[in-house]
């Protein structure tokens, strides 16, 4: 599928083992290459510090399982690795310190992850449709 | 008290009547006494002075009688009968013959005189002298005076009889009058000093009555006041009401015991000012109070407003604050005063709530994110529309089982046990229990890990019935599980295992439910998971460390 996300290597971390299923089929469905999905923080944590992966960006889900996953959003951070996050609670659950990082509020369409991916992924790309935030 | 003054004593007495008649007769004895020898010194000196006169003219008249010169004795006669009192003078000589004489209207000279002692003779005193020039008598003379007459010494002293007389009866009346009036004085004196003391009896009986109705009263008030004031203690505390009061200009504040426990003093600490009190509320809140203060005295508007208050430990509590402002007959602010309340329970309920509220939408949401996930996979792998309805149908339904059993246990550690026995059971038909055998110690799932474990038992159970142990009735399906103590970190370790079904051979390419069992309850769990497609039976491995959504139970 010629996708301006096409070949983008993703990380998932999220801890419903279908939710994550099913966005993992969803960025393939757009073309991205999903490099892992890690169920827990530590997991994710080991991911996201793992240079050899060449992540491209990552989708985290706010929490996981009774944690949050605010470590891993630093850890990418800190190495320039854009993110969004997926979350059940609404967007107003997320801290203040990631306030101004776009989330996704489960259940979401392939296209709302789409656009919100193009708009941090490919900056100038212009949305192939209406930008949720 | 008052009393009345007791007289001197001096005054107080009074002479009785016996006294008093006494004491007149005895003013009219010692009057009659006095008149007595009053008439005998009185005739003594009468007789001296006619004597006197009688030896005066005796001597004047010697040169006449010598010389036998009778106007000379007339003269010295006349001279006499001037005095009033003389009635009679005559001279006579040695024979007794008449010289001259004088005598008063209707009275006579005797013819011859004899000289004799004096004589009073019917109220008349007659002296008679012999005239002598040395021893030779020459004759004599004779002078007769009027006495007062008895008729008027009498009448004389019986006037004075009579005065002293009325003067008795006058101090007789005057002495009775006086002792009955000096009684009737005692008597009134007594009845005063009676009335006096009744009236003073009167009075205190008045004044302790008065006394007695004002404490009966003023008891009667205050046992009121003391049972409202009861009343009123009784359902502040039956409430668990704090009371309190503020002066809005001095800023005291008067604070009840529960009052000072909501804002967490010390029961008997002092607790009198505004300041102490907003030292103790939560930083956060002290503006928030401080407005609706405010707001409530500019407005005149009931205060209700809600605090956290600073107690020494650590623990916040919540505090219901509701007042009123009281303002003077000029509208302005003068105290207010109110009730608060211990509401940390309802917050922390209300906190609860709200957190259960969070946690449902949560669950909501991530449910239908499993919907959505079930569908459109089982929609990408179904062949016909009614190989996905029915695909699409039993893995709602399987999630659907997984929620009842997560609110069985309030969503709090589901049964590792139930949920395979469960997921199992609409496979198991009647008598046919021998086609399932579980064994393993009792775990402890969490929701995700009950919902995942349920969803991936359930797409082996569809499996086994379409291919496997379950699609024939010698069909058997062992599901044993143990914990791995000696790895790291320490696992739970289940084996799924068929037998008795029909020959096994790996599917030519790999469908959401192995994907999902491979790959998506392996990442959940950050374990390891393998299918074996053995021809003798199917068989999954799964090795899922223990984590606070997979635990022993206790």
């Amino acid at each position: 599928m010629g996708s301006a996300l096409t070949g983008l290597r993703l990380l998932i971390v999220e801890d419903e083992a279908m939710v994550a299923m099913m966005i993992e089929f969803m960025l393939t469905d757009l073309g991205c290459v999903v490099v892992d999905v890690a169920g827990t923080v530590s997991r994710g944590l080991a991911l996201a510090g793992d240079e050899a992966l060449a992540l491209d960006g990552a989708i985290l889900d706010v929490n996981l399982g009774g944690e949050k996953v605010y470590p891993v959003a630093e850890a990418l951070r800190s190495r320039h690795v854009p993110f969004i996050f997926s979350t059940g609670y609404g967007i107003d659950g997320i801290t203040e310190q990631f306030a101004q990082v776009p989330a996704l509020a489960k259940p979401y369409e392939q296209q709302t992850l789409e656009n919100m991916l193009l708009t941090i992924l490919v900056p100038g790309a212009p949305p192939t449709g209406d930008v949720a935030r | 008290m008052k009393l009345i003054p007791r007289p001197d004593a001096w005054k107080q007495w009074r002479p009785g009547p016996r006294l008093v008649i006494a004491l007149a007769v005895g003013l009219v004895v010692v009057g009659l006494s006095m008149a007595v020898y009053n008439e005998r010194v009185a005739g003594d000196q009468k007789l001296r002075a006619v004597t006197v006169q009688a030896d005066i003219l005796s001597g004047s008249v010697t040169a006449a009688l010598a010389f036998d010169d009778r106007p000379a004795a007339r003269e010295y006669v006349a001279a006499l009968s001037a005095n009033h009192d003389v009635e009679a003078v005559g001279v006579y000589d040695l024979q007794g013959g008449l010289v001259a004489g004088y005598s008063r209207a209707g009275s006579e000279l005797p013819a011859t005189n004899r000289v004799g002692p004096p004589a009073l003779i019917s109220d008349r005193l007659v002296v008679t002298r012999p005239v002598t020039q040395g021893a030779t008598r020459l004759g004599s003379v004779y002078l007769r005076t009027i006495s007062e007459p008895f008729a008027r010494r009498a009448a004389r002293y019986g006037g004075i009889a009579m005065l002293i007389v009325m003067a008795s009866l006058v101090v007789i009346v005057l002495g009775v009058s006086n002792s009955s009036l000096a009684e009737a004085h005692r008597a009134l004196q007594a009845e005063m000093e009676e009335r006096g003391k009744t009236e003073e009896a009167l009075r205190r009986s008045q004044v302790m009555e008065a006394a007695a109705q004002l404490s009966l009263a003023t008891e009667r008030g205050r046992a009121a006041l003391r049972q409202s004031e009861q009343q009123l203690e009784f359902a502040l505390q039956a409430g668990r009401l704090g009371s309190w009061e503020l002066d809005l200009e001095t800023r005291r504040l008067a604070a009840s015991a529960f009052f000072r426990a909501n804002f967490g003093f010390e029961p008997d600490e002092p607790v009198d000012r505004y300041e102490q009190l907003f030292a103790r509320v939560h930083p956060d809140d002290r503006e928030r109070l401080q407005r609706a203060v405010d707001r409530a005295v500019a407005l005149g508007a009931d205060l209700e407003t809600e605090c956290r208050t600073l107690a020494d430990d650590s623990e916040v509590k919540w505090v219901q604050v509701r007042g009123r402002a009281v303002y003077d007959d000029r509208g302005s602010p003068v105290r207010m005063a109110g009730v608060s309340l211990d509401i940390t329970e309802r917050k922390l309920a209300e906190e609860r709530q709200r957190a259960l509220l969070d946690e449902l939408n949560h669950r909501v949401k991530n449910t239908l994110a499993t919907v959505q996930s079930i569908a459109m996979q089982t929609s990408r792998t179904a062949e016909t529309v009614a190989a996905f309805e029915e695909a699409f149908l039993a893995r709602i339904g399987a999630l659907a089982r997984a929620h009842d059993l997560l609110t069985e246990v309030a969503w709090d550690g589901a049964s590792l046990t139930r949920v395979i026995s469960q997921t199992l059971a609409p496979y198991v038909g009647q008598g046919q229990s021998n086609r399932v055998n579980l064994s393993g110690p009792d775990v402890r799932l969490g929701p995700n890990a009950a919902v995942t474990l349920t969803m991936a038992f359930h797409e082996l159970a569809t499996n086994a019935a379409k291919y496997g142990a379950f699609s024939s009735l010698a069909g058997r399906v062992h599901v044993k599980w143990n914990l791995d103590s000696s790895s790291d970190p320490v696992a739970v370790e289940i084996d799924w295992r068929e037998t008795g079904g029909p020959k096994v051979t790996p599917p030519d390419r790999r469908g959401f439910g192995s994907r999902f069992i491979e790959k998506g309850l392996a990442r959940e769990f950050d374990g390891e998971v393998q299918l074996v497609f053995d021809p003798e039976g199917l068989r999954c491995h799964m090795r899922l460390p223990l984590s606070p959504k997979l635990q022993m139970a206790a």
